[in-house]
C-alpha cells in the first residue's frame, strides 16, 4: 500500500470551522461573560480564552492521531470502551456537575470532560473495530449486529441515567450507520431500524405538542419552563439577520436574550450577525467536510478504516443535523453542540482527535478503480496538488 | 472482502447522499425564517429589545401664599423582592431580617419570600420575578437595606428609587391640601383639584437592552426629557391656618360637637386665607384601610355639605329689604305667622322690633314679613346676587350649589320660609361669601384657593386676579347692614382694641338619611372686622353641638380670638381705643409721586404681605427666600427715594425645603458646589463631602442642577441633581 499526503482540503475545511467557532464564540460570549461575575469573573474574554485553549489542545489531539497509524487503535479498542465506561459511572457519582436536572459533567484535573464525547470516540472504535474483526460474518445476526448492539446497550443504558437521551439517540443512529455501510443483513437493518424507529417516533409524538407551540409564538414566557422560550429566541435571531446579517459583534440577541447562545445556540447568533449567507457557508463547509470525510472512508485501506471514517464523518454529520434543526425549530429541542463552532473543550478536543484519525486514514489511501467517476476525479485532483 | 468492500462503497454513496440532502434541506429552513418569516421575527425581536420606559416627571408642591411647603415630593426607596434569587434555605432568614427593619409582619413576609410562582389570568403558572415588599420606606430603613445587601446578609432584595409625598405640617389643611395615591394621583381636595398642573409631563427613555433592562455597549439611546409640574401656591397663609386650627380644635374639645369648621377670608378680595375641618388626619398616613373614616374624614363639609340656615339668613333678607327701599320702621312678632294654612314660627313673641332687631333675636316672623314685602322677585333676585343657589365657583373639588327653589314654583308660603331661612340650603361657603359680600360694600367676589403656579424654578407663571361674580348691595345698604351686625357683638365676641361685627344663628342637624338630629344643631358664628373697613372674616362652625341657651352663640369666643390674632398679626391698627383709622399703607399711598418714601416695617410679616405693603409704599424688593421676613435693609422709617430696593432676610431661604424636618441650622453655610459633568457617584460624593442631602433625578452624567452652584445655602439643605444620558 502506498503512503500518500493527507487529504489537505479535509484539514483546511476543519481549521476554518474551527476558526469560524471560535469568532463566533468571542462574539457571542463576550457580553454575557462581561456581566456573569459568579461563573466568569466579569471577563468578557473568559470563554474565548477557554476555547481557544480548547482548540490548541483539539491541533495537538489532531496532530497526534494523524501520526499514530489509525490500525493501533484496534487493539486499543476495549481500553477506549473501558475509559468511557469509567467516565460514564464517575460522572453519575457525586464528582459529576449537574446542570439543569442532568448530571453531564464530570471534573477531571480542573477540566470539564463530557464522558458523551468520550463515549461516542470509543464507540466508534469499537464498533468498527467489531465490525472489521466479523467482516466475513456481517450477514449474521449473531456477529454482524449482537456484539455492537450490546455495546451499545451498556453504554446507552449508562446514558440514560444522567438521563442524556439526545446522547443516545445520536449513538443509537451512529452504530445503526456503521452497521448498515458494514455490510449488514438488509432485512436485520430493516427490523432494528424499524424498532428503533418507531422507539424515536414515539418520543417524538409525546413531544410533538412542543412544536406547535413554539411556532405559534403566542406567549413566548408561558413556556419558559418547557424550553420554548429558548427556540423562540434562537428564531428571533435567525429572522433578525436578514440576508446579509447585522455584521459580527453587532447581534442583539446575544445580550443574554438567547440562553447557551454560545454552545448549543450558535448558529443562531452566526445567522443574525452573519446573515443567511454565513449560515448558508457554515453548512455548506459541513457538506465538504461529510464529502470528504465519506471519500477517505471509501478510498480506506480496509474495512476498519473505512468503518472509522463513516462513523467519525457520520457523527459529524448527525451532529450538525441535529443542532441546525434544533436551532430551526425543526426537531423538539434537545442540547446537542455544533461541532468544531460549539463552545465547550470537550466536543472541540474530541472532534479534532477524530479529525486527526480521519487524516491518518486519508494517508493511507488506496488508489483503486472508483465505481463512481466522481470521487475518482476527486482523487485525481489530490494527485494534482499533491504533484 | 471484494464483495464486502463493494456493498460498503454502495452503502457510504447512500449515506453521503442522506446526510448532504439532510443538510441542504436544513438550509431551505433557515432561509424559511429568515426570508419568509424574517420580517416579522425581526419586529418581534425589535420590539423585546427596545425598552421604552416612561421617565416620571416631579410632581410639583403645594405651597402656601407665603410659599412654605405643604406638600412635596421626595425621592423614598421601595423594598422589591425577587422570590426566584432566595434559596429555600434563606427565606427565613431574609423575611425575618426584612420584618425586623420594616416593622412588618414576618408571617406575611415570608410569604411573599416563599411564593416563587403564580397563575396569570389566563389561568398559566407563571414564574414570580419581582415582588413589591413595602413602599416608600424610610430613608434610615433605606440604609439598614442597603447594609444587609452590602454584608450579604440577605440576597434577593433590592431597592428602586420611588418617589412619596411629604406633607411636612401633617394634619394641617387636610382636607383642602389633599393626599395622593401611593403612585402619586391626586384624590382629594387641591391634590386632586390640580392633579394635571402638578404631575407635569412624563418623560420617555428609550433604549436598547439586555434582558436584564441593562443598556448595551453602543445601544441607542432616545431620551426626553420629563416637564416637571408646576407648583400651586394657595391663598392660604399657614400662619392663618394655624390660628384657626388651634381655635378649632380648642372648640372641638371644650364643646365636643361632631365637627367644627373654620374659615377664614380676605372680604375685600374673596381669598381663602385659611380653611379647617376637624377632626383630621396625618395626610402622610391617610387611614387607607377605612374606607368610610377616611372619606368622612376627607370630606371638606365647608364646600360639599348644605344646611338650612334659619336665623343665618336674616341679615341677607334684612340687606335686601333695606336694599330695595321696603325695609319698614318696625315688625310685629305674636310668635307665629300664618301662611296659607301653615305657621312660621318663633321661639317666643318677639312683639315690636325695628328691623335690627328681627336681625339679631333671629325672628323668623319679622324676616318672613320682610321677605312678603320686598316681594317674590325681589327675594329671590337677591337670594342669586348673593350666590345661593348656585355654585361659588371656588377653585376646589368640591362647590355644592345649595338648594333653592325655581321662582316660578314658589308659593306665598316658600316666600315665608324662605325669608325665615328655610325651605332652602346653602353651604357655609356660599354663607362666608356671601357675608363678605354683605360687609365689603356690596362686592360678591368668586371664592379662591389658588393664589397661583409657578414653575419648578420657583417663578410665577400664573396669578389669579380677585374675580367680582355679582353685586348684591349698594355701598351704603353694605354700611347700614354692618351697623346692624356691630350691634350682634356682644361679650363673648368683643375686642377691647377693634371694631367688629357679627352674624350668627343655629340651625338644625339632618343626618345622612334626611331625618332630624334630636338634641343637635349646627352654630355658626361669623365675625368680621375692622367693622369700619372690613379685611377679615372668621367662620366657625360647631356641627353637631348639643342644643342648649345661647347655642347660637357658642362660636364666638373662639372667633374672636381668631380674629384678634389674625388683626394683631397683620398690623392692622386698632380702630377701637386710639381712633387711629388709617393704616401706615394708607399713609405711604399718599407719599407715591413724591421723590422720598418712608420705609415702612415688613418684619414679622408674612412674605405676601410683606411684599404688598413695600409695593404699595412705591418700592420695590430683593429677597433670598420665602416664609416670614426676619429682618429688612433700609430699616423701617428710613427715607429713601420711591422706587429703591429693600432687601428682606426671610425665614425659609431658597433651598429645597426639608421634607420631614423643617428646622434648618442657619449658622452653619455651605457654598453648593457644580455638579455639571459628574457621574452619580462622584455627585453623591461631592454633595456628602459639602454636607448637602443629595436626591437624584435620572441616570448618566450630571446636566442640571438645584439650587445653582455658588449659592450659600444652610448645611443639610437638599441638593436635587439631574442627569442625563449622553450619547457620545
Amino acid at each position: 500500500m502506498q503512503k500518500r499526503s493527507i487529504d489537505y482540503s479535509l484539514l483546511i475545511v476543519t481549521l476554518m470551522l474551527v476558526a469560524y467557532g471560535l469568532l463566533m464564540v468571542f462574539s457571542s460570549s463576550y457580553y454575557m461573560a462581561l456581566t456573569d461575575a459568579k461563573n466568569y469573573g466579569n471577563d468578557g474574554l473568559a470563554l474565548f480564552k477557554k476555547q481557544l485553549g480548547g482548540a490548541a489542545l483539539g491541533i495537538g489531539a489532531m496532530i497526534l492521531f494523524m501520526l499514530v497509524d489509525y490500525k493501533k487503535l484496534m487493539k486499543l479498542k476495549y481500553v477506549f470502551l473501558a475509559i468511557a465506561i469509567i467516565f460514564l459511572i464517575l460522572v453519575l457519582t457525586p464528582l459529576g456537575t449537574e446542570l439543569n436536572g442532568a448530571s453531564r459533567w464530570i471534573r477531571v484535573f480542573n477540566i470539564s470532560v463530557q464522558p458523551l464525547e468520550i463515549a461516542k470516540f470509543s464507540v466508534v472504535i469499537f464498533t468498527a473495530a467489531t465490525i472489521y474483526v466479523n467482516r466475513n460474518r456481517m450477514d449474521t445476526l449473531r456477529y454482524g449486529i449482537l456484539p455492537n448492539l450490546i455495546v451499545l446497550g451498556v453504554v446507552c443504558g449508562l446514558l440514560l441515567l444522567q438521563p442524556n437521551f439526545s446522547g443516545v439517540i445520536l449513538l443509537c443512529v451512529l452504530v445503526f450507520i456503521m452497521i448498515f455501510v458494514g455490510g449488514a443483513k438488509g432485512w436485520h437493518l430493516g427490523v432494528l431500524g424499524g424498532a428503533g424507529g418507531l422507539a424515536g417516533f414515539a418520543v417524538m409524538m409525546m413531544k410533538d405538542y412542543r412544536i406547535d407551540r413554539l411556532v405559534t409564538f403566542t406567549d413566548p414566557w408561558s413556556y419558559a419552563s418547557d424550553g420554548g422560550y429558548q427556540v423562540i429566541q434562537s428564531l428571533y435571531g435567525i429572522g433578525a439577520g436578514g440576508i446579509f446579517g447585522s455584521g459580527i459583534g453587532n447581534g442583539r440577541q446575544k445580550y443574554l436574550w438567547l440562553p447557551y447562545g454560545e454552545s448549543d445556540y450558535i448558529f443562531s447568533i452566526t445567522t443574525e450577525e452573519l446573515g443567511l449567507i454565513g449560515a448558508i457557508v457554515l453548512i455548506a463547509m459541513f457538506i465538504f467536510f461529510v464529502y470528504r470525510g465519506i471519500k477517505i472512508a471509501a478510498t480506506a485501506p480496509d474495512l476498519f478504516g473505512t468503518m472509522l471514517a463513516t462513523g467519525i464523518t457520520t457523527i459529524v454529520g448527525i451532529q450538525v443535523i441535529i443542532n441546525i434543526g434544533v436551532v430551526t425549530a425543526t426537531i423538539p429541542a434537545t442540547g446537542v453542540p455544533l461541532p468544531f463552532v460549539s463552545y465547550g473543550n470537550s466536543s472541540l478536543v474530541i472532534f479534532m482527535a477524530m479529525v486527526g484519525i480521519l487524516l491518518n486514514i486519508s494517508r493511507q489511501a488506496r488508489r483503486i478503480a472508483m465505481p463512481a467517476a466522481k470521487p475518482q476525479t476527486q482523487a485525481g485532483q489530490s494527485e494534482a496538488v499533491r504533484g | 472482502m471484494a464483495v464486502n468492500v463493494l456493498t460498503s462503497r454502495k452503502r457510504l454513496l447512500v449515506v453521503l447522499i442522506l446526510l448532504a440532502v439532510l443538510m441542504v434541506l436544513l438550509i431551505f429552513r433557515v432561509g424559511y425564517w429568515n426570508i419568509v418569516r424574517g420580517e416579522d421575527l425581526q419586529a418581534e425581536a425589535e420590539t423585546q429589545w427596545i425598552s421604552d420606559s416612561a421617565v416620571a416627571a416631579k410632581r410639583g408642591s403645594i405651597l402656601d401664599r407665603n410659599q412654605n411647603v405643604l406638600a412635596q415630593s421626595a425621592v423614598s426607596d421601595t423594598v422589591v423582592v425577587m422570590p426566584n434569587k432566595i434559596k429555600k434555605e434563606d427565606e427565613q432568614t431574609v423575611a425575618s431580617a426584612l420584618a425586623a427593619v420594616l416593622e412588618m409582619d414576618p408571617q406575611a413576609v415570608y410569604e411573599k419570600v416563599a411564593t416563587k410562582k403564580t397563575t396569570n389570568s389566563s389561568g398559566k403558572e407563571i414564574d414570580l420575578v419581582e415582588v413589591y415588599l413595602k413602599r416608600q420606606i424610610s430613608n434610615e430603613q433605606s440604609e439598614e437595606i442597603t447594609m444587609l445587601l452590602e454584608t450579604k446578609a440577605i440576597t434577593g432584595v433590592k431597592l428602586i428609587s420611588d418617589v412619596k409625598r411629604y406633607y411636612p405640617n401633617k394634619d394641617f389643611a387636610t382636607q383642602v391640601v389633599g393626599y395622593t395615591t401611593a403612585d402619586g394621583e391626586g384624590q382629594t381636595g387641591i391634590e386632586r383639584r390640580y392633579n394635571n398642573v402638578l404631575e407635569g409631563r412624563q418623560g420617555r427613555m428609550v433604549a436598547e437592552t439586555d434582558k436584564y433592562n441593562n443598556d448595551i455597549p453602543n445601544g441607542q439611546e432616545m431620551f426626553i426629557e420629563p416637564e416637571d409640574g408646576n407648583n400651586v401656591i394657595l391663598t392660604i397663609d399657614d400662619v392663618l391656618q394655624s390660628f384657626l386650627e388651634t381655635s378649632c380644635e380648642q372648640a372641638l374639645g371644650e364643646l365636643a360637637p361632631d365637627s367644627v369648621q373654620g374659615l377664614i377670608m380676605d372680604v375685600t378680595t374673596g381669598e381663602v386665607l385659611a380653611m379647617a375641618n376637624l377632626p383630621d388626619f396625618d395626610l402622610n398616613d391617610p387611614p387607607r384601610s377605612d374606607g368610610e373614616t377616611l372619606s368622612t374624614l376627607s370630606a371638606n363639609i365647608i364646600t360639599v355639605a348644605s344646611f338650612e340656615p334659619e336665623e343665618l339668613l336674616h341679615t341677607f333678607v334684612a340687606a335686601a329689604a333695606i336694599d330695595t327701599g321696603t325695609v319698614k320702621q318696625s315688625y310685629e312678632c305674636t310668635g307665629k305667622l300664618h301662611v296659607e294654612g301653615e305657621d312660621i314660627v318663633c321661639a317666643k313673641a318677639h312683639g315690636t322690633q325695628t328691623a335690627q332687631e328681627v336681625v339679631q333675636n333671629g325672628c323668623n316672623v319679622g324676616a318672613s314679613v320682610m321677605a312678603a314685602d320686598m316681594g317674590k322677585e325681589a327675594l329671590f333676585a337677591y337670594l342669586k346676587k348673593f350666590g345661593f343657589g348656585e355654585k361659588t365657583g371656588i377653585d376646589y373639588t368640591t362647590d355644592t350649589a345649595g338648594d333653592l327653589m325655581a321662582i316660578k314654583y314658589a308659593s306665598e308660603l316658600d316666600v315665608a320660609k324662605i325669608g325665615s331661612g328655610t325651605n332652602m340650603k346653602m353651604s357655609l361657603m356660599q354663607l362666608a361669601n356671601a357675608a363678605c359680600a354683605v360687609v365689603n360694600g356690596g362686592v360678591l367676589y368668586e371664592p379662591r384657593l389658588v393664589y397661583g403656579l409657578s414653575n419648578s424654578d420657583g417663578e410665577i407663571v400664573e396669578r389669579y386676579e380677585a374675580a367680582v361674580k355679582n353685586e348684591p348691595v349698594s355701598g351704603d345698604t353694605s354700611t347700614r347692614v354692618k351697623e346692624i351686625l356691630q350691634q350682634n357683638v356682644t361679650q363673648e365676641a368683643a375686642m377691647t382694641e377693634y371694631s367688629s361685627g357679627a352674624i350668627y344663628g343655629a340651625a338644625q342637624k339632618y343626618d345622612s338619611e334626611g331625618a332630624l338630629v334630636q338634641d343637635k344643631e349646627i352654630s355658626v358664628f361669623m365675625e368680621f372686622a375692622p367693622e369700619g373697613n372690613a379685611k377679615y372674616l372668621v367662620l366657625i362652625s360647631l356641627n353637631g353641638i348639643a342644643s342648649g341657651e345661647s347655642v347660637e352663640k357658642a362660636g364666638a369666643v373662639y372667633a374672636k380670638n381668631v380674629l384678634e390674632e389674625i388683626l394683631k398679626y397683620t398690623y392692622i391698627e386698632p380702630d377701637q381705643s386710639g381712633g387711629q383709622q388709617q393704616a401706615d399703607g394708607e399713609d405711604a399711598q399718599q407719599d407715591e409721586g413724591t421723590e422720598t418714601v418712608t420705609v415702612p416695617n415688613v418684619v414679622d410679616m408674612g412674605m405676601q404681605g410683606a411684599l404688598d405693603t413695600l409695593e404699595q409704599a412705591g418700592l420695590t424688593y430683593a429677597k433670598d427666600g420665602a416664609g416670614t421676613v426676619e429682618g429688612q435693609s433700609p430699616e423701617a422709617g428710613t427715607e429713601v427715594a420711591a422706587g429703591t430696593v429693600v432687601e428682606l432676610v426671610m425665614s425659609h431661604k431658597s433651598t429645597e425645603p426639608e421634607p420631614d424636618t423643617g428646622a434648618q441650622d442657619n449658622t452653619d453655610m455651605v457654598t453648593v458646589p457644580d455638579f455639571t459633568g459628574m457621574s452619580f457617584n462622584e455627585a453623591r460624593d461631592t454633595a456628602i463631602a459639602a454636607g448637602l442631602r443629595f436626591y437624584a433625578q435620572g441616570t448618566g452624567k450630571a446636566t442640571k442642577q438645584y439650587p445653582l452652584y455658588g449659592i450659600s445655602v444652610p448645611k443639610g439643605s437638599a441638593i436635587t441633581v439631574t442627569f442625563k444620558l449622553v450619547i457620545e
